[in-house]
């Protein structure tokens, strides 16, 4: 296999071709890091790139087989992760300015189940600045960029990852998700991203925005790779008194069994607000897909999703403030005021507001339950309602114009943090400038599985998921 | 600019030097969600709601099909 046929392998083909010993992990390690070479520089798409100790482990992972010793399902694939996973002894520096020197002792959970899974780690991942940002925004280190077209955002703020997982740099990548963070760069690189379900996936050792909202999860090619991962990472952690200890299904396992008959719901209010006609027409087309599947297609009521908008940025900009506040007062000016400007009205908030917006949670995400997942499987929901921006619309320009760009962004993700509950992002197509458009299908707690199965059977059917960038060709 | 004693208290609670133009910006932003929320809460909330709730709300809520 050439680099061009290896590096085009899903991640679960590729884990599959290690074991099988088709292809060695080091030949893989090794094309992933000549790639990150090639490509990492034009994407400012890697925080760091650890070829040295990747190589190692590959040679490890090698040996290993060699040696017939049981293979984990990840034995051997290079992966890369947002750069806010605590790595002990590595810096760690959240995009930030403030944490440049930052060196965790300790290794993030998820972190350590994928190494004990057998993956190989290449490196860290750019992000935006504490993740604060919907689109990649990152005034010190400068923007990630697109590999669809560098001209434009990755999304954000797990922005790093999908530019590399998109220009077939790493096979899969972890990010984060608050308010879209996973989905935004899954929906504008053309990638298969999943929020998981609130305490589904222990959250040690990460760097956390806001710890009410925060959930860790899978960027990937496919709902096949997605679901190894997750199957890889989540469950319950002693170092996450948070952390959900339901039983992890086999979400690959559970791919099998088609689109027929799921009952997918389409809102009939808020989500296609701001959706554009052209976004539209491909959300439409989707759906047409899963009705040839054999999905049954309804339209659903969903509650005022403007107020739990506005209880999910309350929560978030509290906790960030909380988090950020000493750094606020010492440090202020190595902040991007893009990034502060967002987290000082935290700062303003009564502490009884902050305990009513969390004590709505319960019974707002009962309504949203019973309102709109009640008689259906799935909700079928745009990703991002918009074309990918440019860096140019969102870094330049009358601030207003800029902050309209931004917020549009998140309008469609940032309350199902609030309500806690799985999203997938899933390729639809590209607009008529190229880029990447996606549809998100949301289901009710814990139930990543099915989320999985509707995404995995739609890419049965369809290849947007397959298409790579030709800079990756 | 006078500053009643809220005011005081709260620059005392958070010793964040914010200017001006950065608390008006913060208050800006930080104003309608204040008064939305509240108002939500006016009308949702009961005496027995409370954030401890939620995570059993997840448990009770997850999908078993």
């Amino acid at each position: 296999m050439n680099e061009s046929e290896m590096m085009s392998l899903g991640l679960a083909e590729a884990a599959d071709a290690v074991a099988r010993g088709e292809v060695t992990s080091v030949e893989l390690t090794q094309a992933a890091i000549a790639r990150a070479r090639k490509l990492g520089p034009k994407l400012n798409c890697f925080a760091a790139l650890d070829a040295t100790d990747a190589l190692r482990e590959a040679e490890k992972a090698d040996g290993e087989r060699r040696d017939g010793k049981a293979c984990g399902p990840l034995h051997g694939v290079p992966l890369a992760h947002k750069d806010l996973f605590y790595r002990g002894g590595k810096i760690v520096a959240c995009g930030s300015k403030i944490r440049k020197d930052f060196v965790p002792e300790t290794t993030a959970a998820v972190l350590e189940r994928l190494s004990a899974a057998g993956a190989v780690n290449i490196g860290a991942l750019h992000m935006a600045e504490f993740a604060f940002s919907p689109t990649g925004f990152n005034e010190h280190y400068g923007h990630a960029r697109n590999p669809w077209n560098p001209e434009h955002v990755p999304g954000g703020s797990s922005s790093g990852s999908g530019a590399a997982v998109a220009a077939r740099i790493v096979f899969g990548s972890l990010g984060t998700d608050t308010g879209g963070s996973l989905r935004h760069p899954a929906s504008m690189c053309g990638l298969t991203g999943l929020k998981p379900t609130l305490t589904r996936v222990s959250r040690a050792g990460v760097m956390p925005l806001s710890h009410s909202l925060d959930c860790v999860g899978p960027l990937a090619r496919s709902a096949r790779d997605c679901a190894r991962l997750l199957e890889v990472i989540a469950g319950a952690d002693r170092a996450d008194a948070t952390s959900s200890a339901r039983p992890v299904p086999h979400y690959e396992a559970l791919l099998a069994g088609g689109g027929r008959g799921l009952r997918v719901g389409v809102p009939r209010s808020y989500y296609y607000e701001m959706v554009s006609a052209e976004i539209k027409k491909l959300l439409d087309e989707s759906l047409e897909a899963l009705r040839a599947m054999g999905a049954r297609v309804t339209l659903v009521e969903v509650p005022d999703m403007n107020l739990v908008n506005s209880l999910a940025h309350l929560i978030m900009s509290v906790e960030a403030a909380t988090i950020h506040r000493k750094w606020l007062e010492t440090r202020r000016e190595d902040y991007a005021e893009q990034v502060r400007s967002r987290i000082e009205p935290g700062l303003l908030y009564p502490a009884t507001r902050y305990c009513e917006a969390l004590a709505m949670r319960a019974p707002i995400t009962r309504e949203f339950i019973d309102l709109a997942l009640k008689d259906v499987d799935v909700l079928h929901l745009p990703a991002v309602p918009i074309p990918v921006p440019s860096i140019e619309e969102t870094t330049r320009g009358h601030p207003v114009d800029v902050a309209r760009v931004i917020g549009t962004v998140g309008h469609c993700t940032r309350g199902i943090n609030y309500l806690g509950l799985p999203s997938i992002s899933v390729p639809a197509g590209f607009d008529a400038k190229g880029l990447p458009v996606a549809f998100q299908l949301v289901g009710r707690p814990f139930s990543e599985a099915k989320l999985l199965r509707a995404a995995h059977a739609y890419q049965q059917v369809t290849d947007w998921h397959r298409r790579s960038p030709p800079m990756a060709s | 600019m006078s500053k009643s004693l809220l005011d005081q208290i709260a620059a005392e609670l958070q010793a964040v030097p914010l200017s001006e133009a950065d608390a008006a910006r913060a208050a800006a932003l930080a104003g309608p969600t204040n008064r939305t929320v509240r108002e939500a809460a006016d009308a949702w909330l009961r005496f027995e709601d409370e954030p401890a709730v939620y995570l059993a709300c997840l448990r009770d809520q997850a999908d078993d099909r």
